[in-house]
């Protein structure tokens, strides 16, 4: 089941965040989200991959740091053509969804609908 | 309709496709052809076609191919004449030396590129080069190339497409220099992997099939012939390049990054690497076979935390088996006739042996534009090796190094399509650069193989 929730600053309500990226040696990048208007904590979440808006240089830089045994240029090509587009497309219509919002909580969507391996799923 | 629609069904159909036409082909009345010869065919066209198509990954076709031979080729009393465990002469191909030594080249490579050893050199080399656009070209391109006869190609590509953004970024949009650096990474690296044993799946390929007939190339060897033509036409790329897209400004004033010393990790990763290789290098001083020594990266990174237990899983398991599925594809088609029944067939006698390497290299770089340059590897080589007027090191030298020399399309290596996904590039940019330099390196390859095959016995 596929669902859009924006995230809610518990205390005040507003929907306007600061994303704080926290990067230490050796550890997973964990992103701190606090409030833009109350500056209450929000949540935490931890980063398993980060696509900006340079989707090219991006996937480069991934290429870059894993060793990608790919033989054939045609699957390679298509996996570049999917990444670059499909971040875009998945951002539109994931703004489209975001307009009739699910109103439960996150951590409540993810207990009810998601087993352990489709919310953490291992990393590919 | 709408099931062909459906790439899964579509893909399911094309490989039952091609089994049939397999079976076809085997049927036919084809003079002079043994039982097992037609079999082999058989299993032949199975395999183009797979790797034509890419239905399955390319990987899964050498499994194929693997379970095909086992099946029908090596059943007790059948047309090869094997008893019970006669299958083994084509599992053997799956734990050939040359496998043992894929798997510890690419045990040192991830090490090289988890430790950011690889987007170091390459820093360090590019900030030395200066600012003539040529000579930054030229640097790219070398760093890519040593990279590359280390690494795969694609991490080559990348690695040095990421340290390049910053010179990109200060060229101007409509410069055609933009399009030399993002070619001539892509096409430096297909170069640079002709210089070991380990810096392309067709160089692998070739040793393991020649291993198989009794050949043995040493990784000196090999690197004493590959890393001088694949410096010389790195050098003739570069020139066409800059002539094809040269640059309108006549400095360009960058900083890659900022400098880095080595961690007392990376310095330790460096040491291992640097052994390891001196030990390949130096197998006849010592006696230790180069894959026992492709042992020693698996037990120092993998024992000593420089690679993690999930790092195992990274380790190109999936060109094992296509190089594995390649010998065994070989072992077959020599066992059961096949490659005699060809040969005798594609009449190149009276024909100057350098125009029979030309022949050998534009065809084998003309069907590596199209498909995989392991697949052609493959399907090619054996019948190359059965070729009597060649001596089976230097065609099989000749074959494997033009397979890496496809490079007009974005589809003919993983390193151009990563080029060409930058939105840069286009396909007339591709095939009038990449076609140029490959119809240039397979004329090279050919002459160079020919005098050496004169000179060296």
């Amino acid at each position: 089941m596929e669902t859009v929730r924006v995230e809610h600053c518990s205390k005040c309500g507003h929907t306007e965040m600061r994303n704080l990226f926290h990067i230490k040696p050796h550890e997973d990048i964990k992103v701190y989200v606090q409030c833009a208007n109350c500056k209450s904590y929000v949540c935490r979440y931890t980063l398993r991959r980060y696509t900006s808006e340079e989707t090219y240089e991006s996937l480069v830089k991934l290429l870059a740091k894993k060793e990608h045994h790919i033989v054939s240029g045609r699957e390679q090509k298509n996996r570049l053509e999917y990444h670059t587009t499909q971040v875009e497309k998945e951002y539109k219509k994931v703004v489209e969804m975001a307009e009739h919002e699910d109103q439960r909580r996150v951590e409540q969507i993810i207990d009810e609908e998601l087993t352990d391996e489709d919310a953490f799923p291992e990393s590919d | 309709m709408s099931i062909l629609k459906n790439r899964n069904y579509r893909n399911l159909l094309i490989f039952l496709a091609s089994l049939l036409c397999g079976y076809v082909v085997y049927t036919l009345p084809l003079a002079g052809l043994s039982e097992g010869g037609k079999i082999s065919l058989g299993i032949f066209v199975v395999a183009i076609l797979l790797w034509v198509t890419e239905a399955i990954p390319i990987f899964v076709t050498s499994s194929v191919i693997l379970v095909l031979e086992a099946i029908f080729l090596a059943r007790p009393g059948g047309p090869l004449n094997l008893d019970r465990g006669g299958y083994e002469i084509f599992t053997n191909a799956f734990s050939s030396p040359i496998i043992l030594l894929l798997l510890g080249g690419y045990a040192l490579a991830l090490t090289v590129q988890k430790h950011d050893l690889g987007s170091l050199l390459a820093v360090m080399i590019i900030r030395r080069v200066g600012t003539r656009p040529e000579r930054i070209l030229l640097g790219a391109m070398t760093t890519t190339g040593l990279l590359s006869m280390w690494m795969s190609n694609t991490a080559a590509t990348a690695s040095m497409i990421v340290v390049i953004l910053p010179v990109l970024k200060l060229l101007d949009d409509g410069d055609p220099f933009r399009k030399a650096l993002l070619l001539g990474i892509p096409f430096s690296s297909s170069i640079g992997g002709m210089g070991t044993p380990i810096g392309t799946p067709p160089n692998a390929i070739a040793m393991g099939l020649l291993e198989s007939a009794g050949v043995q190339i040493s990784f000196l060897k090999w690197m004493l012939i590959g890393v001088p033509i694949a410096a010389v036409i790195m050098l003739i790329a570069w020139r066409i390049l800059i002539k094809l897209f040269p640059c309108r400004v006549s400095v360009v004033d960058f900083d890659v990054s900022a400098h880095r010393s080595l961690n007392p990790r990376q310095i330790l990763v460096l040491i291992f690497a640097l052994v390891t290789i001196l030990l390949w290098l130096s197998t006849s001083l010592h006696g230790i076979p180069t894959s026992i020594v492709a042992i020693f990266p698996l037990i120092i990174f993998f024992g000593f935390a420089f690679l993690q237990k999930k790092d195992f899983s990274e380790l190109g398991w999936n060109v094992l088996i296509i190089v594995g599925g390649g010998i065994a594809l070989g072992v077959g088609m020599s066992k059961s006739g096949l490659t005699d029944w060809m040969v005798a067939r594609l009449s190149l006698e009276g024909l100057p042996l350098v125009i029979a390497f030309l022949i050998f290299g534009l065809f084998t770089m003309g069907l590596s534009t199209f498909i995989s340059n392991s697949a052609v590897a493959n399907l090619f080589l054996p019948i190359a090796l059965g070729f009597a007027m060649f001596s089976p090191q230097w065609i099989g030298i000749a074959v494997a190094l033009s397979a890496s020399l496809a490079m007009a399309l974005p589809i003919s290596t993983p390193p151009n399509a990563i080029a060409y996904g930058s939105g840069e590039i286009q396909i007339k940019d591709m095939i009038r650069a990449g076609g140029v330099i490959s119809v240039v390196g397979v004329i090279t390859v050919a002459g160079y193989i020919f005098i050496l095959s004169r000179i060296l016995p």
